[in-house]
């Protein structure tokens, strides 16, 4: 028996640095996300697919989001079982009650909003622990699986929150407790426990049998695996572990550069390594620079990354002053050949520049406009 | 620049090529008259730098010669910087530009590509302002020149004020304050591209605080609806599993509790029936117990009464009899009053007849002496009516007997005067009267009227007065005449006698007023008539007196005196009051004994009713008592009465009992609970039906609001924030840099402009007093231009200078930045210029041009000896080079 789990579409998601016609992109990549799991779930003659927690986004995603992702579901061939998760809790404000969501719901989606057993197909049972509220006081997941029977059936647990194995967090709200999860486990009471939550696939335990799928499409830095799926395999035999596969369906990436600039040469390797990324259009770049620049180069810094950002989804700078430290050179500012008053006005610049605070940021930022206008004037 | 050479070839006038050379360092004196293309020569430099061979700008047109269809052609050599070069421009005809570098490094270009050669070096080396300043042309505006824009005479004063040399600053600074002025106003308010980014934060901070709120909301209602959903059931199983199965139950014991109630109430409603009849037996026993005892109550008192009445009648006798006697002693004090009046009234009449008498003896005596006074005054008011003189009268008779002696006087003293001493006696007559006159004795005879002096011996002497003596005559006989009849109307003799008349005229009337006194006094403001009849009126009431004393005191005789008389009335009045006082006590008394009769009286009366009533209540009672133990005797009461007794306690007895059952059933326990139960099961249905309202109203804002995707709203929200806030921090930093780097740029240039303007004026200084030859001050304003002059201690600003002193100015302050400009300057070309300037002063002038060393000076004249102050000027006549051109053989219009 073989189905496949899914979890955090996070549908509706925004990213304040992407630009509206990436943005348009980004929605679009996670609604296609949908229709590759169900081709998937189809090649792979999966069962039905499992999603769990965090479909959405917000608990209050606008009609336009609730349609088109009710739209693309329908076209899943299978079974779908969507759990409620941290961003969505099924409490009375849930999306899953909302009368855009009602009513558009195809017949083979089920929300798992309480902790009955379902069963998408025959011989396995699917319990939800769904999220009800935004802070629950217990671990959904094991509480859930401790309520099954210890008979050994093939039954799946659908769950959402951090491992603490993962987080190192015991406490915190929906934290799911892997050892004690495990003793259910070997007890009978589940086979599999598909989680969701944590935004890069993971097995996390001894037994194989707890998995993160991971978001399948990546929305931040922070993700190293994302954009997969899993295709889980549930031998008729218990006491076998089950076989599950990730599938890559991912197509956006996130990239965080971080480097240190001390020169001309590290600037040239940064811009270097930008260029060589591939598929730019869905790539989310954040360039992480630190040391000292002269004006020369952080103005060249600013030009060349001012120059490939319409090439990537989003382009992220650093920030001047936080980041990386502007320091005028000689080299900066003799080119400029300045006399008379502009000369004078110029150095009294250079000598706020080395100062401290908001004086000497005014000044270096002063000094680096002096460089730019002359050589438009030159020019 | 400088300028080396100029060739002109059929440019305007100038036909085959003419070649000016120019000393680029010192002066240059071309000389040509008028209208024979001095200013030409610069006219076409001008061109040929600027425009390309190709142009039909009008300047360019304004150089092609009118009278010919020939290429116009110039060539300008000139340095700048470190660059040499020889520019050749062909206009109209086979345009063609040639540009020859001869230094740094030689080189040569052609066409465009030239042109652009050409401007990159001119831009790059020549100062254009410092150019077109330093072109003194005739008709030039004479307004000071302001040098502040030349970035070349900037840079010397840069040099000269202790700076740097270097390039063009103006365009930097101006790029600078336009940056500067893209983010802020003048005044130094934020412009759009600064404080559109600051507002586009605060909206959108505006609208995610706005969906925050709208969020928070919804949430609140998310929670609140998950609250209320949780409760329901749990109200629903404490209704159903508990609040009412315990009711059911405790009402069932309540039915129980009012059964046995049912029952303790009409056990107790028999008690009370019985009870009821036993009291109204016992009422009826009571009853006529009461009116047996009100009977012999009643019989005992009539008997005590009519003991007690007797004395009472008894009472009223005795004071019946007391006051029989009391009315006898009333009627004699009565009798005893009535006598001692009369006798008051007798006395009283004595004494007043008495009195009537006095009085009528005193009346009569008056009347006498009226009498008599009458009859004695009558006579004398008789004479004194006779006498009429008074003192007026007198007066008057006193005044015409004055008068007399007045005229008289007059007469005498008016009238001439005779006086005579006859020596003898003689008699003459005077006035007709003879008057005899003694002998030695004088006489003097007035002459009033005429005498006449007879004498036999001597003969008849008559004097005749005049008419004043008649006048006074006349006077004396008129007084006499009123004298006399006053006299006869007082009927006197004379003033003595009249004088007598009024004397016994007062006499008279002193005796008549005191008679009339005396009158008045006796009749006391009556008259005598009156005093008559009083008289009469006394006499009668005397006699009535004495008549009614006769009728009333027969017997008895009058009192013999007054004193007498008083004494009598006196006593008799006080036994008339004594007795009086007697009869009023008797009355009194009479009075008193009749009301104690009266009063006796009536209590007799009201004793006998009572006692009267009582009797008849009495027998009243006996009836009552008789009928009721006909109908029921005392002995069958008694016993009903205990029948009623034994009936009452029995069901007492069975009453207790029921009470008994339901206090078992603790029926107020049993109430409470249904109470509280009720009340309970009220509660939770009424929190409930509340639940549900509110979550009916919940669900439906959760549906309405959770259409809106507010979640979805508020993340885009947030990342608008974000890109907002980023866009202001940009536009903030940028804007603050702007600001920075302009502030710092203008103020060192102030302060630049602060410097380099003593350097400027002390030049321009040195050269005015040379021009001047005595101690003046230039100032210079901002723009380097000079404001005004002060020559020997006078201050005029520069535009109220006269045209002469304003052109010199100009000139030398262009020739002190030709000279410190240097090497950067330009050529400094006078075309036919210092027209306003006299003689004296273009001497001193052209000194000073002679004394140019670093600058290259072009003077265009048409008149070389205005000049020729100037030492060591190349003189250049353009003149002889035109004709020595036009000498030369043509070599053909082809290139």
């Amino acid at each position: 028996m073989r189905f496949l789990h899914t979890a955090d579409w996070q549908l509706g998601m925004t990213r304040h640095f992407l630009s509206d016609e990436d943005q348009a992109l980004f929605d679009e990549a996670r609604l296609e996300a949908i229709t590759r799991i169900g081709q998937l779930a189809d090649e792979r003659s999966c069962a039905f697919v499992v999603v769990a927690g965090d479909v959405f986004e917000t608990n209050q995603p606008t009609p336009r989001t609730i349609g088109r992702a009710l739209e693309r579901l329908r076209d899943v061939p299978v079974p779908v079982l969507l759990l409620p998760g941290n961003h969505e809790p099924y409490n009375p404000g849930s999306v899953y009650r909302s009368r855009a969501f009602l009513d558009g719901c195809p017949d083979h989606v089920e929300v798992l909003h309480d902790r009955t057993p379902r069963h998408p197909a025959a011989d396995v049972e699917v319990i939800g622990a769904p999220w009800t509220s935004k802070q629950p006081l217990t671990d959904l997941v094991t509480e859930t699986c401790a309520g099954a029977p210890a008979d050994g059936a093939r039954r799946v647990i659908v769950g959402h929150g951090n491992a603490d194995v993962l987080s190192g967090d015991h406490g915190a709200a929906g934290t799911v407790h892997v050892a004690a999860l495990e003793e259910h486990l070997a007890a009978g009471r589940a086979r599999y426990v598909a989680l969701g939550d944590r935004h890069s696939t993971a097995s996390v335990g001894s037994t194989g049998r707890i998995w993160f799928s991971g978001a399948p499409e990546p929305t931040s830095y922070r993700e190293d695996d994302a954009g997969n799926v899993l295709v889980v395999e549930l031998p008729d035999d218990g006491d076998h572990r089950p076989d599950v596969e990730a599938v890559r369906i991912g197509t956006w990436r996130f990239v965080e550069l971080v480097r240190e600039l001390d020169g001309d040469a590290d600037l040239e390797a940064l811009l270097a390594d930008l260029d060589a990324l591939e598929d730019r259009a869905r790539t989310i770049v954040k360039v992480k620079v630190q040391g000292t620049l002269s004006l020369t180069q952080a103005a060249r810094l600013d030009t060349e990354l001012e120059r490939r950002a319409d090439l990537f989804g989003a382009l992220e700078h650093p920030e001047r002053h936080t980041d990386i430290v502007v320091r005028p050179t000689d080299g900066d500012l003799d080119g400029l050949e300045l006399t008379g008053y502009a000369a004078t006005a110029m150095a009294r610049l250079r000598e706020d520049s080395r100062a401290d605070g908001d004086l000497a940021r005014a000044a270096t930022d002063a000094l680096a406009l002096l460089v730019r206008l002359d050589a438009e004037v030159r020019a | 620049m400088r300028i080396h050479r100029i060739a002109l070839t059929d440019v305007r006038g100038f036909g085959p090529r003419v070649e000016v050379e120019l000393d680029p360092a010192g002066v240059t004196v071309i000389e040509a008259p008028n209208e024979t293309g001095k200013s030409t020569l610069f006219d076409a430099v001008d061109v040929a730098l600027r425009y390309k061979d190709s142009s039909k700008h009008r300047d360019v047109k304004s150089l092609w010669p009118v009278d010919r269809d020939a290429p116009c052609t110039i060539e300008v050599e000139l340095s700048c910087g470190g660059t040499h070069l020889v520019l050749t421009r062909t206009y109209r005809r086979s345009p063609a530009t040639v540009l020859r570098l001869l230094a740094p490094t030689p080189a040569t270009h052609s066409g465009d590509e030239a042109h652009d050669r050409l401007r990159e070096v001119l831009d790059a080396e020549v100062d254009q302002t410092l150019y077109e300043a330093l072109r003194f042309t005739q008709g030039r505006d004479l307004d000071a020149v302001a040098l502040g824009a030349s970035g070349s005479l900037t840079a010397a004063l840069d040099r000269a004020a202790g700076g740097e040399a270097g390039q063009e600053d103006g365009a930097l600074f101006d790029r600078v304050e336009r940056t500067y002025l893209h983010w802020f106003t003048s005044s130094g308010r934020a412009r759009d591209p600064l404080s559109g980014p600051a507002q586009r934060l605060a909206q959108a901070t505006e609208q995610l605080e706005e969906l925050r709120a709208r969020a928070a909301a919804l949430s609140a209602d998310a929670e609140a609806l998950a609250e209320v959903e949780q409760e329901l059931p749990t109200l629903d199983r404490q209704r159903d599993e508990q609040l009412r199965p315990q009711l059911e139950q405790v009402r069932e014991r309540r039915r129980e509790v009012d059964a046995a109630k049912a029952s303790t109430d009409a056990a107790s409603a028999r008690v009370a029936t019985a009870a009821a009849e036993l009291e109204r037996a016992r009422e009826r026993r009571e009853r006529r117990e009461q009116l047996r005892r009100q009977r012999d109550e009643l019989a005992e008192q009539v008997a005590a009464d009519e003991a007690a009445s007797a004395p009472a009648r008894e009472r009223l006798q005795q004071l019946q009899a007391a006051l029989e006697r009391g009315e006898a002693q009333l009627s004699d004090a009565q009798g005893e009053r009535d006598t001692a009046e009369r006798a008051r009234e007798r006395a009283q009449l004595a004494l007043d007849l008495h009195d009537a008498d006095r009085r009528l003896e005193v009346l009569a005596d008056r009347v006498a002496r009226v009498e008599e006074l009458r009859a004695a005054v009558g006579p004398k008011e008789d004479e004194l009516a006779a006498i009429a003189i008074d003192d007026a009268a007198i007066a008057q008779l006193a005044d015409a007997q004055r008068e007399v002696h007045v005229a008289e006087a007059q007469q005498r003293v008016g009238a001439p005067t005779v006086r005579l001493a006859p020596t003898r006696d003689l008699e003459v007559d005077l006035d007709g009267e003879p008057t005899p006159l003694a002998a030695g004795a004088a006489h003097t005879v007035t002459v009033a009227s005429s005498f006449v002096l007879e004498d036999p011996a001597v003969g008849r002497l008559e004097v005749v007065p005049g008419d004043r003596a008649d006048a006074l005559r006349e006077a004396v006989v008129d007084a006499k005449d009123r004298l006399a009849r006053a006299c006869r109307a007082l009927g006197v003799d004379g003033l003595a006698d009249a004088e007598r008349r009024r004397d016994r005229h007062r006499e008279l009337l002193g005796a008549v007023t005191q008679d009339r006194r005396d009158l008045e006094r006796l009749l006391e403001g009556s008259d005598a008539d009156a005093l008559a009849g009083e008289l009469r009126r006394a006499r009668g009431r005397r006699d009535g007196l004495a008549e009614r004393l006769e009728d009333d005191a027969r017997g008895t005789s009058p009192a013999p005196d007054h004193e007498a008389l008083l004494r009598a009335r006196d006593e008799a009045g006080a036994a008339a009051r004594d007795a009086a006082t007697a009869l009023d006590a008797a009355r009194t008394q009479r009075a008193q004994l009749a009301g104690a009769v009266q009063e006796q009286h009536t209590a007799v009366q009201v004793a006998r009713s009572t006692l009267a009533g009582m009797q008849e209540r009495l027998a009243d009672l006996e009836t009552q008592l008789a009928e009721e133990r006909a109908a029921l005797d005392d002995a069958a009461l008694d016993a009903a009465v205990d029948t009623a007794e034994q009936a009452h306690r029995a069901l007492q007895a069975t009453a207790a009992s029921a009470r008994a059952a339901l206090e078992e059933l603790d029926p107020d326990l049993v109430a409470f609970e249904v109470d509280r139960l009720s009340t309970a099961l009220e509660a939770v249905e009424e929190r409930r039906a509340a639940l549900g309202e509110r979550a009916a109203q919940l669900r439906g804002s959760l549906a309405v609001r959770g259409q809106e995707g507010i979640g979805e709203l508020l993340q885009a929200a947030e990342d608008e924030y974000d890109r907002a806030r980023a866009a202001d921090e940009r536009a903030q930093a940028r804007a603050a840099a702007a600001r920075c780097l302009y502030e710092a740029m203008a103020a060192a240039r102030e302060e630049a402009y602060q410097a380099y303007r003593a350097p400027l004026r002390d030049a321009v200084g040195a050269l005015a007093r040379k021009l001047y030859g005595r101690e003046v001050e230039l100032d210079l304003d901002d723009e380097l231009a000079i404001s005004q002059r002060t020559l020997d201690g006078v201050t005029l600003p520069f535009e109220q200078l006269s045209a002469g002193a304003r052109e010199q100015l100009a000139i030398l302050a262009a020739l002190a930045a030709a000279e410190l400009a240097g090497e950067d300057g330009v050529p400094f070309v006078l075309d036919d210029a210092l027209g306003y300037t006299d003689l004296r002063r273009l001497e001193r002038l052209g000194a000073l041009l002679g004394q140019v060393e670093d600058a290259q000076v072009v003077v265009l004249t048409c008149l070389a000896e205005r000049f020729r102050h100037v030492g060591n000027a190349r003189i250049v006549a353009l003149q002889d080079l035109r004709r020595a051109a036009a000498d030369q053989p043509t070599l053909g219009a082809v290139d």
